[in-house]
């Protein structure tokens, strides 16, 4: 008990640090959101009339919609790419350290160029994919087409996150005794069988914690879609986080905002949860 | 006897004050003057772009005042966000900012200085030269809360030698000669290149569009904020772009076309016409990046009926009501908007916002569309910003029109729709 007493000095700065910035100003979006607030304006309370309003708004819902089917897209497509790069470098792969440094790439690109760029390649009339391709009669169309737009957004956001994926999911990989391989191996086991019986039980807390981490930050998914869209063709590609921006940013619209931005954070631990509860259950028991 | 010493504190306490003497004057005559603008300001007051002519009016203005300039350049929506934080404070850092008409609202404009009385007491020579329409833009319940400096006046851009190409000459003179060359315009060159007959930058705003459809006789909103915007000329232009859309003459990333993107098409000679302000004309023509130098000509665009029309948007001097030294602000826009800096500016590359500015004879050597836009500018049109959501009004004009034009919604709904939502803003 003492020892426990002992350790409060050492971890309330920590604890203050959070407090100051994650608690207080979270504490305020919230109180924000129960006001009409704009620039030049004095608060005006009005309960949770913010909410109403945006919950009764279909393009929130739209928004809603895209953010929940593009982050889904994007978090599963780089698990199961990660996780079959994580098992292949596990084994002996030629130019190892010059394919891994290839993966490694996007991330250290920043996100806004990285965007732009790909916007440039896919442009119909002078990029050289989009030219390319609708030189060969498959032209796309992702300006006009809203799932066209989507499905851009959410390759480029596979592209740029798929290094941390990767990386958490190979830390796992390697992490995993080669002897449970061998035992596995002398009582008969193929490739699959090991892969479904000892890769993959034993890599379940990496992938929670991936799934986790990419979940909350995919749902805050901004520049993808921002760059290459803004949100149209007729708001039909806006995720949330666009949603937000063009209402505090464009429409100094705070209320509405900060409305919006818990209902992000609701959706975001509504997702997670899920895996939240996984993580804690095998916390519990002692098995992550 | 005794001995004085200097401990180490008394040290530090003398040199710190000796720094602070000898730099005294220097605090004291240097004052400096925050401007909170985009680039393109303070290129065309400082005549930073090279090959321009109108020198550094700003700089001149500064050395003579003994200000040192601090300009704080963003692009446009960045530069209203900051702003409207400044002006939200007790205190702005802010001296002058340049403010763009569609953000010029009422609840903008009373965080703004007055100006009526600054102009009454130490006016800007010839204030009269200034057009009325383009000082209502920046007034609300008849105060004056900003002073335009530049306008972006819509005109038709087309590259002749595409023109020559399809046996064609000169600028069309009706909108249905506009429409029958943009469709003619749209080909595959013998070296390849696929030219869309028209462009417009409609991921950027809702100025050039909006521009092609008043041709049509579309218009969202007038000054009284009566909603005309299922008017049967909006139909019957989103009907058109619709038609050009399937035909391709417009190109196909319509609905995310960005100004840039309209410049290089131009230049690359991948677009034959555009719809965009005058002020592209150098950028089309600039030797070092376009195809066609020379070759790509601007004029007013044709109205059904005759005559011509145009969108312009203006940009305009605001002195925050919370700033620190007015009369400092005020000296600066009073000298940057006198006849004479008016035109330099131009020969910078600004939109004069006088339009005697245009017979200069300076202006009409280094600016060979002059007499167009002069045209362009006595016809054109701003869109209203006299109520708060008036930057929203705009974006549900470019959700609708892109829809209609694309064909999400019929032109009808779309109208319809646009109609809708608009009144909603404007009762709010």
């Amino acid at each position: 008990m003492t020892n426990r007493f002992a350790a409060l000095p050492f971890l309330a700065p920590v604890h203050l640090l959070l407090f100051g910035v994650i608690a207080l100003p979270s504490l305020y979006v919230f109180w924000l959101s129960l006001n009409e607030s704009s620039y030049g304006t004095d608060l005006v309370f009005v309960g949770f009339e913010n909410y109403r309003t945006i919950l009764t708004d279909p393009y929130f819902w739209r928004a809603a919609w895209n953010t929940f089917v593009v982050v889904n897209v994007i978090v599963y497509a780089e698990l199961l790419l990660g996780l079959a790069l994580a098992l292949a470098f596990a084994r002996k792969i030629p130019f190892k350290p010059l394919i891994f440094a290839m993966i490694l790439v996007p991330y250290a690109v920043s996100e806004v160029v990285g965007v732009l760029v790909w916007k440039i390649l896919l442009n119909p009339n002078f990029g050289l994919i989009g030219r390319t391709l609708a030189d060969l009669g498959l032209g796309l169309n992702w300006s006009s087409s809203p799932s066209q737009g989507l499905a851009v957004a959410a390759l480029i956001g596979v592209w740029h996150h798929l290094p941390f994926t990767f990386l958490l999911l190979y830390a796992g990989v390697l992490s995993i005794p080669q002897s449970l391989y061998e035992a596995a191996r002398i009582d008969g086991a193929g490739s699959w069988q090991m892969f479904w019986r000892v890769t993959l039980p034993l890599l379940i807390p990496a992938i929670l914690i991936t799934l986790i981490f990419r979940l909350v930050f995919a749902f805050r998914m901004f520049s993808e879609i921002w760059l290459l869209t803004k949100g149209g063709p007729a708001r039909l590609t806006e995720v949330l986080a666009v949603y937000l921006y063009q209402g505090a940013f464009r429409y100094a619209d705070f209320g509405a905002a900060s409305a919006t931005g818990w209902m992000m954070v609701i959706g975001s631990l509504a997702v997670a949860s899920i895996y939240l509860f996984e993580i804690h259950k095998r916390m519990v028991k002692g098995d992550a | 006897m005794s001995k004085t010493i200097m401990t180490r504190r008394q040290a530090l306490a003398t040199t710190a004050a000796g720094i602070g003497l000898l730099a005294a004057p220097a605090i004291a005559q240097e004052r400096t003057l925050t401007i909170l603008s985009h680039k393109v300001h303070e290129n065309v007051a400082r005549g930073a772009v090279a090959g321009t002519t109108g020198g550094d009016i700003a700089g001149e203005w500064a050395a003579q005042n003994g200000v040192k300039l601090n300009w704080i350049t963003a692009d446009i929506d960045p530069i209203h966000d900051r702003l409207q934080r400044e002006l939200a404070l007790r205190q702005s850092s802010i001296d002058v900012a340049l403010i763009i008409n569609k953000y010029a609202t009422p609840r903008l404009s009373r965080l703004l200085e007055p100006l009526d009385p600054w102009q009454q007491r130490a006016g800007i020579a010839e204030f009269g030269g200034i057009p009325s329409k383009l000082l209502d833009a920046v007034r609300i319940d008849g105060n004056l809360f900003a002073v335009p400096y530049r306008h972006a006046t819509t005109g038709m851009h087309y590259n002749e030698a595409l023109l020559a190409e399809r046996g064609l000459s000169g600028a069309p003179t009706s909108i249905e000669q506009f429409i029958d060359y943009a469709r003619k315009l749209t080909f595959t060159r013998s070296d390849g290149t696929k030219v869309n007959g028209l462009s417009v930058p409609a991921g950027a705003g809702p100025f050039a569009v909006l521009s092609l459809l008043s041709a049509f006789g579309a218009e969202i909103y007038d000054a009284n904020l009566n909603v005309k915007a299922d008017g049967p000329g909006m139909v019957e232009g989103l009907k058109t772009m619709n038609q050009l859309f399937r035909e391709g003459v417009l190109p196909s990333n319509y609905a995310t076309l960005s100004i840039d993107e309209v410049i290089t098409s131009m230049q690359l000679g991948q677009s034959a016409m555009s719809c965009d302000p005058f002020a592209r004309f150098t950028s089309h023509n600039d030797p070092r990046r376009s195809k066609y130098p020379g070759q790509i000509k601007v004029a007013p665009i044709p109205a059904k009926g005759g005559g011509f029309v145009a969108m312009t948007e203006i940009w305009a001097f605001a002195v925050p009501k919370n700033a620190q030294q007015k009369e400092l602000s005020w000296s600066f826009v009073r000298e940057l908007s006198s006849p004479a800096n008016t035109i330099r500016a131009a020969l910078n590359g600004n939109g004069p916002v006088r339009p005697a500015a245009y017979s200069d004879s300076r202006l009409q050597q280094n600016l060979p569309y002059t007499k167009e836009e002069a045209i362009a500018i006595a016809n054109a049109a701003t869109l209203p910003s006299t109520f708060d959501a008036s930057a929203q009004a705009s974006t549900v004009f470019m959700e609708e029109s892109q829809a209609a034009v694309i064909g999400l919604k019929t032109p009808e709904r779309a109208a319809a729709d646009m109609r809708r939502r608009v009144e909603a803003l404007i009762k709010r």
